[in-house]
């Protein structure tokens, strides 16, 4: 019984990862839509199919939705803003790429909640901008730290900073420009 | 009008789907199963991205509906406009041609 009410709520809570203006138009109706679906599909008995489905389909609506938006900005703002996000996206892939041969796990997992950061900054874009920061950060001492603790080599502090400082700074970049853009389009849409 | 074709399969059943009358969400994705005979199951956020998509192309219209749904929420009605009308019929004419042209080879005719 209390699965047949989490299920719609969860859903609807799920729906925040639809853009703003989609939700405000469709959420209530497809709420409904969802809850009429989700009560026949327990009479049938196939509620985990159901599930799965209607995970799947929301999932790849919001990503679809997000991405259909990136690529028809509307605006110079936008245009600008689609331009930062393709740019951390496709550099935050690399990233992951580059680390994926490796054996370092530490600078596996910063690189994929660095890419966690940068899809979830599309959404929720200062949360993601700070997410982005801190594992880039993160990432960039994590790489310092390691170079300056080979076995055999001296620890040239200094030599090992310029990779730590280039790592995160296209992101710290990307992060400034996210947040400087989302402060002018507010500023424009109260004027 | 051929630039729009072909049409994927389910915007082809939602389309066809509203063909007769108007038709709510749900009632959509229903008519949509058994069109298809059950092969296309559409998921609530694939059934209004298409709806939405749609609307925006002017092929369907969205309009308040004088009924509520059993939870009292006011409903939204479908219709097909003329354009979606049109497509719809195109639509089936290819494929009506598609199905000509292969029985034709099916039955060893050479065109």
């Amino acid at each position: 019984m209390k699965m047949k009410m989490l299920i719609p709520r969860l859903y609807w809570g799920l729906m925040h990862l639809y853009p703003a203006a989609l939700r405000a138009e469709f959420a209530r109706e497809m709420q409904a839509v969802f809850e009429t679906a989700w009560t026949q599909a327990n009479q049938r008995g196939d509620a985990l199919a159901f599930c799965a489905r209607e995970l799947g389909s929301l999932l790849w609506e919001a990503g679809r939705t997000h991405w259909v938006i990136t690529l028809n900005p509307t605006g110079p703002i936008e245009q600008a803003r689609a331009i930062t996000r393709m740019a951390s996206l496709l550099l935050s892939l690399f990233y992951l790429k580059v680390t994926l041969g490796g054996t370092e796990t530490t600078m596996l997992l910063l690189n994929g909640i660095l890419l966690a950061g940068v899809l979830a900054a599309w959404r929720w874009e200062r949360q993601g901008v700070i997410v982005m920061l801190i594992s880039a950060l993160l990432a960039g001492f994590l790489l310092a730290f390691s170079l300056t603790h080979i076995p055999g080599y001296p620890a040239l502090l200094w030599l090992a900073m310029i990779p730590a400082v280039l790592y995160p700074l296209p992101f710290v970049l990307f992060g400034g420009m996210l947040t400087v853009l989302s402060r002018v389009s507010a500023a424009r849409q109260m004027a | 009008m051929n630039e729009h074709l072909p049409l994927t399969e389910a915007t082809f059943f939602i389309l066809l789907s509203l063909a007769p009358g108007g038709k709510h969400g749900y009632a959509i994705m229903q008519d949509v199963a058994s069109l298809s005979s059950g092969r296309i199951t559409l998921g609530t956020g694939t059934l209004y991205g298409a709806l939405k998509r749609l609307l925006e192309q002017g092929w369907i219209a969205r309009a308040d509906d004088d009924d509520s749904d059993d939870e009292g929420r006011p409903r939204k009605v479908y219709t097909l406009t003329d354009t979606g009308r049109r497509i719809l019929q195109a639509e089936t004419d290819r494929l009506q041609q598609v199905a000509q042209v292969a029985r034709l080879r099916l039955k060893g005719d050479t065109i």
